[in-house]
């Protein structure tokens, strides 16, 4: 059985990302030193570890989810923002392990391009992808979603007005 | 250049989780909305109460010269005192549903909130508890005759 020890450090709680080894998402503790760690055993001798970043606006069903919270907000006004940025995390690795593995994946600050992490640790390892990027598609969703609200606003003002001029 | 778009595709249940974490916030937002237009009614009497005291306070202080100073100072101070009051009343005639609302909408919140395993919500779990505290003592308090 070989034990691996992965440690994320300049985790934003902004971007809080995911991690999954060989295709499962694995989940890791806040240490004492505002780093991250995740513990992981297995047989193999090799894990792939992929780590990307939630955003709302990827689901299959965004639009659904956005309307709901939108009238539920009562027209967004209560609803957290959307991530307005459209960063994506892309990243993923190959380690050949030893019985005790240590990896350390060092964060860089989130940025619209370039370099995603650092990786420290002693083991064989293949960078397969380590990338910031923005989302078009996303970006895209996200304005989709603000042209939205603003032609909803609009339209409430007018409704509004027409209700006070009536009454009055 | 745009790379490649190639990270996982979001999980329906991972974006129920995150929808349902977007819910618990809104539902705390509201919560604090509902909370804060529950207690006007209160508070306006406050202000009633206040704007009474500090009338009255020129009034004596001045020895009644206000009224030279000012000839439609009773006028202004009657008015201002009435419209508080109007506040109030409105607010206090439906203290209880505004109350029922702020308490319903901070226990979904926290319902919420409290089952979400992906992140910790401590900051607004208080708040929605201390909402839901201030909301049952202005129950009690008002159903016992205390305010009227």
């Amino acid at each position: 059985m070989n034990d691996v020890k992965i440690k994320l450090i300049g985790v934003s709680n902004k971007v809080k990302p995911i991690v999954m080894i060989d295709g499962q998402r694995v989940n890791y503790k806040k240490n004492e030193f505002e780093g991250y760690d995740l513990n992981y055993q297995t047989e193999k001798e090799e894990i792939e570890v992929e780590i990307y970043r939630y955003l709302e606006l990827k689901g299959k069903l965004w639009w659904l989810y956005a309307l709901i919270s939108f009238i539920v907000s009562i027209f967004g006004i209560f609803e957290p923002p959307y991530d307005k940025k459209c960063i994506v995390i892309d990243c993923k690795y190959t380690f050949k392990l030893q019985e005790q593995s240590d990896i350390k994946i060092r964060f860089q600050t989130l940025k619209s391009e370039g370099k995603c992490v650092e990786v420290e640790t002693n083991l064989e390892m293949q960078e397969l992808k380590n990338s910031y990027y923005v989302d078009k598609d996303l970006k895209k969703r996200w304005a989709i979603l603000l042209a939205f609200k603003i032609v909803c606003w609009v339209l409430i003002l007018v409704l509004v007005i027409i209700l006070i001029s009536k009454l009055i | 250049m745009q790379a490649e778009n190639t990270t996982p595709v979001n999980s329906v249940k991972e974006d129920l989780s995150f929808f349902k974490t977007r819910l618990g916030k809104i539902f705390s937002n509201l919560s604090i909305v509902f909370i804060v237009l529950s207690l006007s009614g209160i508070l306006s009497f406050v202000a009633t109460a206040t704007i009474i005291l500090i009338g009255f306070s020129i009034i004596i202080l001045s020895i009644g010269t206000i009224f030279i100073m000012v000839p439609n100072f009773w006028d202004i101070f009657a008015k201002s005192a009435g419209i508080s009051a109007q506040i109030a009343s409105f607010f206090m005639q439906y203290i209880f549903i505004f109350m029922s609302i702020t308490i319903v909408l901070s226990v979904i919140s926290l319902i919420l909130l409290a089952t979400d395993k992906k992140e910790k919500h401590v900051a607004r779990i208080v708040v929605s508890s201390i909402v839901i505290g201030i909301a049952l003592i202005a129950i009690i308090v008002i159903a016992a005759g205390v305010i009227k």
